[in-house]
């Protein structure tokens, strides 16, 4: 867990995450696993529970691992998603919070 | 656009609708069991039901909906669309047809038909039998005889289930949340718990719980709570599936209802609960913190800014999102080390993802053949303009061909050029007419349904059988065909056919035939009207026109002659009927109404086997072949269907009649010789005969005149520059042209110089006994 | 960006009444004449949503659904169908083939944009 400082590698979500979106970052995150990642959903403008389940599911694979997974920047839609779908910072953190 | 030219299209396509369903009905009539021929009946029903529905045309909505049941009934194989049912489905589409013309024009249907025909469409749709005697005319009445309270139009008894006068309900969508309404903020209100569990086939329909939620959001304040429990890591999982659930907490003051109607389109997708109440709290603590939803919900339709780029350096790990194969691995699978990889090129060209320019498909539709709705103003200005090109080019020619001599060397080239031309501006004007061309079909189908009517109203029993609906003819003539068809219709199936029971004892099909066809023949659509009844009676015929002073008992005349006689103005009055609406109109209205088109008709008949009457019409009414001939210095031009014959008179044929009349003789008959330089006052006094050329033309009774001109010049077609957008109406003159040496020429007005000439007129026989 | 709708029905009516309606609300739309030519046009439209009627000659509205999920790209593409009644058989016929979920004709267009905005993000 040395590593936590390692610059993070940036995950840039599409502006439509639907469903093959959603499945092109699945396997995007699969690849990072053992890196810090810092996802960043400035542009995303359509977004569903679909994408915040891979992200949840990689958050716990990632707190498994040790690494850091956080969201960056993130645009109003994302985030109200989020809130929508009552995910709270503590669940999927953001760079501030976190 | 707005609602009236949406109302305007609407009444279009129901002509449109109104056309395929009799194709289709009169096919299946015929036997025709093809699916597709149900279908596009239904079809065409249901989408006229549905504008309807739309402009709130309750009448229309209500007939045509009971008729689609029927028909559906037909579709699924439930009712066998035998004799007596096509029998209540044609007289139905008639009904639809007047109600569709009722809710365009104003006006009233005959309630009691309507209603009647409803009350058998049900009686169908439930496999009882037909209310009694109802293979029986509905309507003794023509529909605008009875004008009934408009509110009574559809009576059929709204409470019989399965009609109701207003079908529609906008219920399914009434309890959805008004936007409108403001979240509740006050401390009252209910408190709802909902669990919601999606599964996969709600993301798969493209629906989410993420609008799902929003709109729950809408109906007051909402705490959400997401349960990740069975979601597993991310490698065992499949991002398409659902894990996640989820627990809601709505204080609203709406009731479990509107919460329901929020998840209308998941229903099947989810396990939905909803209960009163607050959740227990003892589960609360072991996942996810409610999460309080009282956000400003302005913003989630609000199109979202981009926030300001990410401060980390891009160039050390881009990992943009690459389009992917649901199914497929990821692209970069084969990278060794799961190290900041290197960018993956966007694979394939045409990625979902990447944006495409905003590109405008086109609107209009692609249809099997590809059509556009044209003005007909804009196409008729092209042909106006190809007129001019065609005059143009004769000019030029007649101007070239009269400087040959100087040009000389370079004659050929430029003869050679300007045959091109000609060429071209033939097929372009070939090509402009064709587009003002359409099938006589809607017109042919419009007389299905007068046979129906004539048919039940004089009971026979009639078949109509079409031939050539897809001959092309101008929109002009098409539009002026309906009405004299309407009468021969009639006509044929009033006076040509023989009631059933004659038919047997004559040895026949009891059902009478009349067949309507078209076809192009040199130039010109001919359109003949056929029934197999029993043929013109000649002798009635010849008694009637004795009583009515037209021929006399000595007249001996050739059958096609006393056939003929049909058509001389006052043939029929003595005849007239007024029962049935056109029955007994003479034929001499019909003649001349095909005249006025540039056509002529004739008559075949068959004693015992029936008549044939044929309509020979030209195919466009913007240009015409015609004679050019001289008068009196001046070019005039004959329309070539009004000549018979064209004569050199001798001496010998110019009798003297009365004080200035003269009479010509054409073999066995004489004939009243007009001279057309006086009676245009082109000229003060008359020609001499000899010296002119006399024109046989045939005029709307039957009978005949001889023009008398100076001089032919030549035939040829011209295109038709209508005077009265330019001077007013002219007596004896039907139009304008212009000559390829650029002279206007008038073209003559053939039955109005022959009835300006009346009074020369005299029946033949009267002469030849004199 | 503009929410894009892809209109598919047969009646000349229906589409004008959808053009006017969408437009009124700030939609782009692109339309089709039936299930055939909503496949055929489906690509270059490129929808955010569709809006699709069931009885079309050709292709009828359970096909067409069925084509555009069948659509690597469109295959999770909210579309609604629009059906004449409350007809339970269709919806569910259409809910089969795929549909996210219907509009009852004949539409008010407040109704007919909060069906689509209920669907779209």
């Amino acid at each position: 867990m040395g590593d936590e400082n390692e610059a993070p590698s940036i995950l840039k979500l599409p502006d439509n995450l639907d469903l093959n979106a959603v499945s092109a970052m699945h396997a995007q995150l699969v690849e990072l696993k053992g890196h810090n990642v810092e996802v960043d959903a400035a542009d995303v403008r359509k977004s569903g529970a679909q994408c915040v389940q891979v992200l949840l599911a990689a958050k716990k694979t990632w707190d498994a691992d040790g690494k850091s997974l956080v969201i960056g920047t993130m645009s109003e839609a994302f985030e109200n998603t989020l809130k929508l779908l009552g995910i709270s910072g503590e669940v999927l953190p953001s760079k501030e919070t976190a | 656009m707005d609602m009236n030219e949406i109302k305007e299209i609407f009444f279009q396509e129901c002509e449109e609708q109104l056309t395929e369903l009799e194709t289709g009905l009169l096919a299946m009539n015929d036997g025709d069991d093809d699916p597709e021929t149900v279908n596009a009946v239904f079809r065409a029903v249901h989408s006229i039901k549905g504008g309807a529905g739309a402009f709130g045309l309750d009448d229309l909505v209500a007939f045509a909906h009971v008729f689609e049941t029927t028909l559906d009934c037909v579709r699924s194989n439930k009712l066998d669309p035998d004799e007596t049912v096509m029998k209540v489905m044609l007289k139905s589409a008639d009904v639809l047809a007047d109600l569709t013309a009722a809710a365009r024009d104003g006006g009233t249907v005959d309630p009691a038909r309507s209603s009647t025909l409803a009350k058998d469409l049900e009686a169908l749709a439930n496999g009882q039998p037909l209310p009694d005697g109802d293979a029986a005319p509905v309507a003794e009445a023509p529909v605008e005889a009875a004008a009934p309270a408009p509110e009574e139009a559809a009576p059929a008894s709204s409470d019989d289930s399965g009609f109701q006068p207003v079908p529609f309900s906008f219920d399914d969508m009434d309890e959805v949340a008004p936007a409108e309404d403001a979240p509740a903020d006050a401390a009252d209100g209910n408190v709802y718990t909902i669990e919601f569990k999606p599964n996969a086939g709600l993301y798969a329909k493209g629906n989410d719980t993420a609008l799902l939620f929003r709109d729950l959001a809408q109906l007051g304040q909402m705490e959400v709570r997401c349960n990740s429990e069975a979601l597993p890591e991310l490698d065992g999982m499949d991002p398409e599936d659902s894990y996640l659930t989820w627990s809601v907490t709505l204080t609203t003051e709406s009731d479990e209802d509107a919460i329901r109607q929020v998840f209308e389109f998941a229903e099947w997708d989810c396990k939905l609960e909803v209960s009163a109440g607050r959740a227990d709290a003892d589960d609360a603590g072991d996942e996810a913190p409610m999460v309080p939803v009282p956000f400003d919900l302005s913003m989630l339709g609000a199109p979202e800014e981009k926030v300001e780029t990410p401060p980390t350096p891009v160039a050390e790990a881009p990992v943009p999102p690459a389009p992917v194969a649901p199914t497929a691995p990821a692209p970069q699978a084969a990278a060794p080390t799961p190290a900041p990889s290197p960018a993956p090129e966007p694979a394939k060209a045409a990625s979902p993802i990447v944006k495409e320019p905003a590109k405008k498909p086109k609107v209009a539709a692609v249809a099997p053949a590809q059509q556009i709705r044209v003005d007909l103003e804009r196409v008729d200005r092209l042909i106006n303009l190809v007129g001019e090109l065609v005059i143009n080019q004769a000019m030029l020619a007649q101007s070239v061909g009269e400087s040959e001599e100087t040009v000389s060397g370079q004659g050929n080239n430029i003869n050679l050029g300007l045959d091109e031309l000609n060429q071209l501006t033939r097929e372009i004007q070939d090509s402009v007419m064709a587009i003002r061309a359409q099938p006589v079909k809607p017109v042919f189908q419009r007389m299905s349904r007068i046979v129906r009517e004539i048919a039940d109203m004089v009971g026979k029993n009639v078949r109509l059988v079409t031939e050539g609906e897809n001959t092309e003819v101008d929109k002009t003539v098409i539009d002026k065909l309906a009405e004299p068809l309407t009468h021969m219709i009639r006509n044929s199936v009033d006076h040509g056919l023989e009631s059933a029971e004659d038919r047997k004892a004559a040895g026949k099909d009891p059902q009478g035939m009349v067949k309507l066809s078209a076809k192009h023949r040199s130039g010109r659509i001919v359109i003949e009207i056929e029934d197999d009844g029993a043929g013109i009676n000649r002798e009635r015929v010849k008694q009637k026109a004795m009583d009515n002073g037209l021929i006399t008992a000595e007249s001996n005349l050739s059958d096609e002659e006393i056939d003929n006689l049909i058509f001389h103005p006052g043939f029929s009055t003595a005849e007239k009927l007024s029962d049935i609406s056109g029955r007994g109109v003479g034929m001499d209205v019909v003649k001349k109404s095909i005249q006025s088109l540039g056509g002529r008709i004739s008559i075949q008949s068959n004693p015992g086997k029936g008549s044939i009457f044929s309509m020979s019409l030209p195919l466009t009414l913007a240009v015409l072949d015609g004679m050019v001939v001289s008068v009196a210095d001046q070019t005039l031009v004959v329309p070539l269907t009004a000549i018979v014959e064209t004569l050199q008179p001798e001496k010998s044929d110019i009798h003297g009649f009365g004080a200035k009349q003269r009479l010509i003789a054409i073999r066995e008959t004489f004939c009243p010789l007009v001279d057309v330089g006086e009676i245009l006052n082109f000229r003060d006094e008359p020609a001499d005969p000899i010296e002119g050329v006399a024109l046989l033309v045939e005029s709307e009774g039957g009978g005949q005149r001889a023009l008398m001109v100076d001089a032919i010049q030549g035939q040829r077609q011209v295109v038709i520059k209508s005077l009265e957008s330019n001077y007013s109406n002219v007596p004896g003159i039907a139009a304008a042209t212009i000559l390829g040496d650029g002279r206007v020429a008038l073209i003559l007005d053939v039955d109005m110089i022959v009835s300006a000439s009346k009074g020369q007129s005299l029946a033949i026989e009267e002469l030849k006994s004199a | 960006m503009k929410t894009k709708v892809l209109t598919v029905d047969d009646s000349r009516t229906i589409r004008n009444m959808l053009l006017v309606t969408l437009n009124n609300a700030g939609f782009d739309t692109v339309q089709a004449e039936d299930g055939m030519e909503g496949l055929e046009v489906l690509e270059e439209s490129n929808p955010d949503v569709i809006v699709t009627d069931i009885n079309m000659p050709r292709l009828d509205g359970f096909g067409f659904i069925e084509g555009v999920r069948q659509n690597e790209r469109y295959r999770s593409v909210p579309i609604l169908v629009l059906t004449t009644e409350s007809d339970d058989e269709k919806k569910n016929r259409a809910r089969q083939a795929g549909a996210t979920g219907w509009i009852v004709k004949p539409f008010d267009p407040t109704k007919l944009v909060s069906a689509i905005e209920r669907v779209t993000a």
